[in-house]
């Protein structure tokens, strides 16, 4: 048996994200995981595996999609869905096939192609019961956690707004970000409201993309480069779809983010996030989402989340540097792609490639991925550079 | 002879001036209001809010259903069986729909009390929902109002007995639809008053109260239907009623509620009877059913019920005409986004209709929608099946402009019910500055969307009324 903290990530690639009208699938598949090839100085006959996140049906089905795009024939490849863990997920299940020592060098990669459906926000009418579920919406699901929060320790929408601001702060010097431009707080607090307290600008935006992870254990990653990054620690949980009639569900606290921060950090030895963990992808699908997250994820007290946003803690110079590519927010939310596009940023961080955006001395980074309407799944990724 | 048992109403919360229809088209307006069903009721739930006045929810010993309405979602397909389903009565009902005629709801009553005295149930519920469209810029327009109507009829503790029944019939065009038709098209007041309803209505009245024997000055009051304002003072004026003796048709400030509109103002005149009071009770359409009803001491041991009083003042302004023609489906816009699956529905009948979820053997939640596994205690298959609370307390919310909607925003409600289950609902009937953390709902049964090509109905929350 092989063990998790050996298996390293030797190459990363990713496709701008945005609205990709001119690209579909097959383009930003094939740009995202030659990305990742060319940078792991490997050649895709290689790869033994792959694994490919996807959300939606009408991106694509099954492990073929990746092998259509890049040609990688005659491998296994498996189609991971988990919401928006879809492509975490699929590089976690790559990470355990490296480990088991099944597999030495495989593809881990995310796709989503949302604009080529048109209507407003995500598509949700699929994810439930015609009638039970009939009006819940993405940033309706998460916004729930408001009123909640707001009333337990006085969050308030300018705490929300602050995460809008800081993200969009990190993302516009980010190449690869759908938006490429700061917000102020005034912008945020103005913005026409979608969903309870959040406004357009507390909301991710409808983005494509497409990213991509090479994936070996540590002695052949030597190989190839000396600064590969390595597991620290990885924990996933799911919950529940049904968290909206659970009385056990408080709204205070993402229950996914707390189980699989747990397993993360008993994995990585982890015992005070905030000093010990550098930087942190972080899901951000709506500002009230990183709010919460950051206080599951033990970077503050619980319900201190909106003030410390506030005093900056989670600044790129901060105690941690949450989302400095810009997170969802800003650097765009193509479902599959997103999870795999944080071990991109990550990885882009631990090896002091993050241009424009780099947090100094960055050693221990996380990617942090929650999914479903109103935090079902999930995963929680600790990678470090210190082999 | 079989009676009344009970009886119940409903008048939709939306009410729209009648000076809004007037200045859209720049025409003279009638004084008042018309009550409107929201956009997601039609005369089906309203009947079942009818209904569920009648019964105060709790359907024990009651065998049957019988729905009436000229506006049923269903041309083709029985609105009764959804009625029974909704509010819980036995796979052994009786059920039937009747439509075509105005007078619907009043020969639905008649058949009820037939149906009693043959033995075929021993208590049938008779709901009225009416939504009828008018034609746009006509007197109709003003007119046509929306609501229910529901009597419980049976021959124990009856509340008002029936004396007698007299029918009449006069074949008159007045007002109709062809199939396909959305809009109620009429051959113009002036023409049906003086040839059709006002001689016809007067006629069967005389006819009954001859046939009754009983003398026009011992009825307590005459309850008689009515296609419009004018015709109905035009038939007191006719019969020499006392102003006293005339029960309120409602027209001031709900509208004409076609066939439910008898039962309706049945419901206004049990709500001030007394014990020995007689009243003339009539419906008009097509034909015309009067029947003579004598209040009994069991009136007094009525459980209280909102009926016509405690829905009247309960109100909302619909802001605007264009809103007015958008509920009624007049003006098309952004329709819900209607997914479904029929089979899926059929499924899950038990838990959409009558509203069941499952109680907990192990632990004792109640919880929603049912599943197998406890989701407290996590014991697999160790529950009994146990209907909703009907009420309950807001503990979450969020209004969402992000869903397709012709309303927008969408209020999506988690509340606890009165039985502990916790559920996640749609809020209707509300301003957005009046919700808030905490504050009391009630549920209500609406259509959710028409996805799959049909009726998709669910319960929602509501402000308490």
């Amino acid at each position: 048996m092989g063990d998790l903290q050996d298996v390293a990530v030797i190459g990363v690639g990713a496709t701008k994200f945005g609205e990709n009208f001119e690209w579909g699938v097959d383009d930003m598949l094939t740009i995202a995981a030659f990305d990742a090839i060319k940078d792991a100085g490997i050649d895709p006959g290689q790869l033994d595996a792959g694994w490919i996140g996807i959300q939606y049906p009408f991106t694509g089905f099954s492990g073929a999609t990746l092998s259509d795009a890049i040609k990688t024939y005659d491998i296994p490849i498996t189609h991971t869905e988990n919401y928006c863990v879809s492509g975490l997920d699929a590089f976690r299940n790559a990470c355990l096939a490296v480990a088991s020592g099944v597999h030495d060098m495989v593809i881990a990669c995310g796709v989503e192609k949302i604009t080529d459906q048109t209507g407003r926000g995500l598509p949700t009418s699929g994810f439930g019961h015609p009638v039970m579920m009939a009006g819940l919406t993405a940033p309706s699901a998460f916004g729930l956690a408001f009123p909640r929060h707001a009333k337990a320790y006085g969050t308030t929408k300018e705490h929300l707004a602050h995460v809008a601001v800081k993200n969009h702060f990190n993302g516009a010097v980010n190449p690869k970000a759908h938006f490429r431009r700061e917000v102020t707080l005034e912008q945020v607090m103005k913005a026409p409201i979608i969903s309870g307290p959040l406004g357009l600008l507390d909301c991710c935006p409808i983005s494509d993309g497409s990213a991509a992870a090479i994936i070996t254990r540590k002695d052949i990653a030597k190989k190839y480069r000396d600064d590969f990054v390595t597991i620290k620690g990885l924990g996933f949980a799911a919950y529940t779809n049904l968290m909206m009639y659970d009385k056990n569900f408080d709204y205070l606290a993402w229950r996914p983010t707390v189980k699989a921060a747990e397993k993360a950090y008993k994995m990585a030895g982890i015992t005070d996030p905030a000093k010990e963990v550098d930087l942190a992808e972080c899901h951000d699908c709506f500002t009230i989402t990183e709010i919460l997250n950051v206080e599951d994820l033990g970077f503050c007290k619980k319900g201190d989340g909106g003030p410390a946003m506030a005093e900056g803690r989670f600044n790129i110079d901060g105690e941690v540097a949450v989302n400095p590519s810009g997170g969802l927010k800003c650097f765009g939310h193509p479902i599959g792609a997103t999870g795999v596009r944080m071990i991109y940023e990550v990885t882009k961080q631990l090896q002091g490639r993050a241009d424009g955006r780099q947090r100094e001395n960055a050693k221990v980074g996380m990617a942090h991925n929650l999914g479903g309407l109103g935090g079902v799944i999930c995963g929680v990724v600790i990678l470090t550079n210190e082999n | 002879m079989a009676g009344i048992v009970a009886y119940g109403a409903y008048i939709p919360k939306l009410r729209l001036d009648r000076k809004l229809i007037a200045q859209s088209w720049g025409i003279p307006g009638a004084p008042g209001e018309i009550a409107v069903g929201n956009f997601d009721e039609d005369a089906l739930t309203m009947a079942v809010e009818a209904g569920r006045d009648c019964l105060l929810d709790d359907a024990t010993g009651v065998g049957g259903a019988y729905f009436a309405s000229t506006s049923a979602p269903y041309v083709e397909k029985s609105c009764a069986t959804i009625l029974a389903s909704v509010l819980d009565l036995p796979d052994d009902s009786v059920t039937m729909d009747f439509s075509s005629s105005l007078s619907a709801g009043a020969t639905a009553m008649m058949v009820a009390a037939s149906s009693v005295e043959d033995g075929i149930a021993d208590t049938i519920l008779v709901a009225a929902g009416e939504c009828r469209i008018p034609e746009s810029k006509t007197a109709d327009e003003q007119t046509f109002g929306d609501g229910a109507g529901a009597v419980l009829i049976g021959k124990k503790d009856v509340i008002a007995e029936i004396k007698g029944i007299y029918n009449s019939y006069d074949e008159v065009l007045g007002a109709w639809k062809l199939p396909g038709d959305v809009v109620v098209r009429d051959v113009g007041a002036r023409f049906y008053a003086s040839k059709g309803y006002v001689p016809g209505m007067a006629q069967a009245l005389k006819g009954a109260v001859e046939k009754f024997g009983v003398a026009p000055d011992d009825v307590s009051k005459v309850v008689y239907a009515a296609p419009d304002f004018r015709s109905h003072g035009q038939v007191s004026k006719a019969l020499k009623l006392k102003p006293e003796q005339v029960q309120d048709a409602l027209f001031a400030f709900v509208g004409g509620c076609g066939t439910a509109q008898p039962l309706m103002m049945l419901a206004g005149a049990l709500e001030d009877a007394k014990p020995g009071d007689k009243i003339l009770f009539a419906g008009a359409g097509d034909s015309y059913v009067v029947m003579l009803l004598e209040v009994t001491d069991a009136i007094a041991k009525l459980a209280p019920r909102r009926a016509i009083k405690g829905h009247i003042g309960s109100k909302m302004p619909l802001e605007s005409y264009a809103k007015f023609l958008e509920y009624k489906e007049v003006l098309k816009t952004d329709a819900p986004e209607g997914v479904s699956s029929l089979i899926l529905m059929w499924r899950d009948r038990k838990a959409i209709l009558p509203l069941y979820g499952k109680k907990c053997l192990e632990c004792d939640t109640v919880y929603f929608p049912p599943r197998h596994v406890c989701p407290n205690c996590h014991a697999p298959d160790q529950n009994e099946d146990v209907k909703l609370a009907r009420k309950g307390k807001l503990w979450n919310f969020i209004n969402d402009n992000l869903y397709v909607t012709v309303s927008p925003p969408t209020t999506l409600t988690i509340s606890d019910l009165d039985d502990g289950s916790r559920i996640f609902l749609q809020m209707t009937d509300r301003t957005v500055d009046e919700v808030e953390l905490d504050m009391p709902i009630e549920l209500t049964f609406r259509k959710i969307h028409d996805g799959g090509n049909f009726h998709n109905y669910f319960w929602k929350t509501r402000p308490v009324r």
